[in-house]
């Protein structure tokens, strides 16, 4: 009998926070509003719209907390890709602060952005190579494709992977890690820093258990 | 105006800015409500009274909103997407696929066979990024499948594409070596080595030498992953059909004359064809291997490779005691460099737990697998647990060997020793998370160590490994770095039964 733990961690940004912008109620030049909720444990630290809105009007408040925004200058569209209104995130469970280092902009998220970063062993068995993929959806393709980069956080697997998407949406390519002869990757953390549109935030997944490998026989 | 008449009109003018404020606050409370329940929105997407232009607004609206879809909603909206107008489609999976990542509990199994004829129709119309997405789709859904217990997303993105692969000819193959190599199904994903083998005959025999530009994609594919250890003795023949094409195809001939070179150990062969007939009924890729494993004269590169291509043999031939042997040899050995005898261990226990899968099957052998667990707690004894900067390869060893007593006993040592080094002992309380036997002596050494190890530090590798040796031991399966949980987990680790022996 054998007995696996294989673990994949989806990374869901922001928790139950959320924008609501129904555009298509509005025409060229009117003045438009929608409805922002920011969930416990995260703070809005930013918020940003498309090329055909201004700025939105959002408070840098932190959660459990909700209200109302007004952007303008709203241009009408049908295109869904068109005319969005974004929020980052600050995960205050991260505990990284603004103080610490430059690192606000990585510890921040938006609002429609998930993602998931998961990694596993290239064959069972095989403790020394891991296959890490990332995927993220819901971000706003208008803001261009997401470049970013996988690090091991552990010293003795120096080496990093950049990663550009391939299409202004979803997909990323996956990246095979391999350590020396000596080494192992279990318990080791990969952190994944993603950008995009001018946002950056970190998507980061504590890959524990992916190569814990228990076996019970007889 | 008098006084009266001021306030009169100061109550009133209050009056009206906080009726116009009510007003205003009711007006935008509502004025966000969806249009659409779920039915009444699939029924506008899929009806046909409606443009695509009107469609795609009401996708779009729906989506903003944010309101749920249900899941009988879901489903008819998937079933439509085949059928759906060109223009629509992009929304509609998009749409299924946020739906999925919001909760909608749409079971990845549905989708994929509503969606088949569509991923039939980008192949067979050439459309390859658009069958990719779809595909990325369906992985989305996958992922956000609560149906699914115990996910692999590598396995199901394998064996999705590899479906799909078989199904067609190579140029599907070709747009994904060409544009995305890193996501063909890889030989080593699958954790069953029949479907490895199957995965790999479907490469090798892709491989046509009147395709040269194609198949020197292919070749380079082969050389540069897990593809190349599964070449044996009857697949040299295709090999040596692509080495001997007369024509100005060089990359193709140069880099399948580089893979038999690798795999048959041979070097400075200018005609393969001639080789091939004098050798092909005495070649022995394993038997050659373990030769070239003992070679002193061999560098450490072509011994890396070796080492692998044995650690596969080991399945793909009947040499099962010998390789065991060789690579023991290896181990023990002094005068290797340390990267070769760590190798040599790994595919030791690279073997091991694929082996033991054979458990009940016709592949299993008893003496084989007695020969391999002796030859593996040697290895630990005398190799292993003696060198401290090989320490990390204490993760890696399977729950019985750990379970060992006389391997237990030291690698609690490790894990005691406060002067041995925060790795080492982090490893070592890695492994004894396996432990059947005296679980509250081993949790409360692991406890204290984390005890003496956590404080002022960063989580790193070390104390992600000391807190999975807990998880693994408490079967608890909360992440944590709470040492107070732990405390409390390892108190309530129950004592030893007193007939209890341990398992060897």
């Amino acid at each position: 009998m054998q007995e696996e733990w294989d673990y994949h961690q989806i990374l869901k940004a922001g928790g139950d926070s959320s924008i609501i912008f129904d555009k298509t109620k509005y025409k060229l030049g009117d003045k438009a509003t929608g409805k922002w909720k920011v969930d416990e444990g995260f703070q809005i630290v930013d918020s940003k719209s498309t090329e055909h809105l201004s700025k939105p009007n959002m408070p840098h408040k932190n959660g459990p907390s909700e209200g109302k925004f007004e952007v303008d200058s709203l241009k009408y569209s049908n295109s869904v890709n068109d005319a969005k209104v974004f929020m980052m995130l600050k995960d205050n469970n991260t505990g990284i602060s603004e103080k610490e280092n430059n690192a606000l902009r990585a510890s921040c998220t938006i609002i429609t952005f998930i993602g998931y970063l998961s990694a596993s062993t290239i064959r069972k068995g095989e403790y020394d190579k891991v296959k890490v993929k990332i995927k993220g959806t819901g971000h706003p393709a208008a803001l261009g494709k997401i470049s970013g980069e996988v690090t091991p956080n552990d010293p003795s697997f120096p080496q990093s992977q950049t990663f550009l998407s391939s299409t202004n949406n979803i997909d990323w390519e996956s990246a095979i890690f391999e350590a020396s002869g000596q080494h192992t990757f279990i318990g080791t953390k990969f952190t994944a820093n993603l950008s995009y549109g001018g946002f950056s935030f970190v998507a980061n997944a504590n890959l524990q258990g992916i190569v814990h490998h228990s076996i019970s026989f007889r | 105006m008098n006084i009266q008449q001021r306030k009169r009109f100061i109550r009133t003018f209050y009056f009206v800015v906080f009726s116009l404020i009510l007003i205003t606050f009711f007006r935008h409370s509502y004025a966000d409500e969806p249009p659409f329940s779920s039915k009444e929105f699939v029924d506008s997407v899929i009806g046909e009274n409606r443009s695509v232009e009107e469609k795609l607004k009401i996708i779009d609206v729906f989506q903003s909103t944010g309101e749920p879809l249900d899941v009988n909603n879901a489903y008819r909206l998937i079933k439509y997407i085949p059928l759906a107008d060109k223009k629509l489609t992009s929304s509609l999976l998009e749409f299924i696929r946020e739906a999925s990542v919001r909760g909608c509990p749409i079971e990845s199994a549905v989708v994929s066979k509503e969606l088949s004829p569509l991923m039939d129709e980008y192949i067979e119309n050439h459309e390859y990024d658009r069958f990719r997405y779809l595909l990325s789709v369906l992985e989305w859904v996958y992922q956000n499948d609560a149906s699914v217990e115990d996910k692999n997303i590598f396995l199901y993105s394998d064996l999705l594409l590899f479906t799909y692969l078989k199904k067609y000819d190579y140029k599907l193959l070709e747009y994904y070596l060409d544009e995305h190599p890193t996501e063909l199904p890889d030989v080593a994903s699958f954790p069953d080595f029949s479907v490895g083998e199957e995965v790999a005959d479907y490469y090798l025999h892709k491989l046509d030498k009147n395709l040269p530009s194609f198949t020197a994609k292919l070749l380079r594919y082969i050389n540069e992953n897990d593809l190349i250890y599964f070449i044996r003795e009857n697949d040299i023949n295709i090999f040596v059909g692509i080495t001997d094409v007369q024509t100005d195809k060089t990359e193709m001939r140069t880099i399948g004359r580089d893979i038999l070179s690798k795999i048959t150990h041979q070097k400075d062969i200018s005609n393969w064809k001639e080789w091939w007939e004098n050798n092909n009924k005495d070649l022995n890729i394993t038997q050659t291997a373990l030769k070239t494993l003992v070679d002193k004269k061999v560098d450490d590169a072509e011994k890396r490779f070796t080492i692998r291509q044995l650690g596969y043999s080991f399945f793909l031939s009947k040499a099962d005691i010998e390789i065991i042997r060789a690579l023991e040899s290896i181990i023990e050995d002094s005068m290797s460099t340390l990267d070769i005898r760590c190798r040599s261990f790994q595919t030791l226990i690279f073997i091991y737990v694929n082996y033991v899968d054979n458990i009940g099957t016709e592949n299993f052998n008893e003496e084989v697998y007695k020969f391999l667990f002796d030859s593996i707690v040697r290895c630990v004894t005398d190799f292993l647990i003696k060198n401290a900067q090989v320490h990390d390869l204490l993760t890696i060893l399977p729950g019985e060997i750990v379970n060992v007593r006389n391997v237990k006993t030291k690698i609690m040592a490790i894990l005691n020793n406060t002067s041995m080094n925060r790795r080492s002992r982090g490893a070592a309380a890695y492994a004894l998370g396996f432990s059947k036997t005296d679980k509250k002596n081993v949790g409360e050494s692991i406890l204290n160590f984390l005890k003496e190890d956590l404080p002022g530090r960063e989580p790193d590798t070390t104390n992600n490994r000391t807190v999975l040796g807990l998880m693994s031991l408490t079967r608890n399966k909360s992440f944590s770095f709470n040492l107070e949980e732990w405390r409390k987990a390892v108190s309530e680790i129950p004592d030893d039964p007193p007939e209890e022996n341990l398992s060897k």
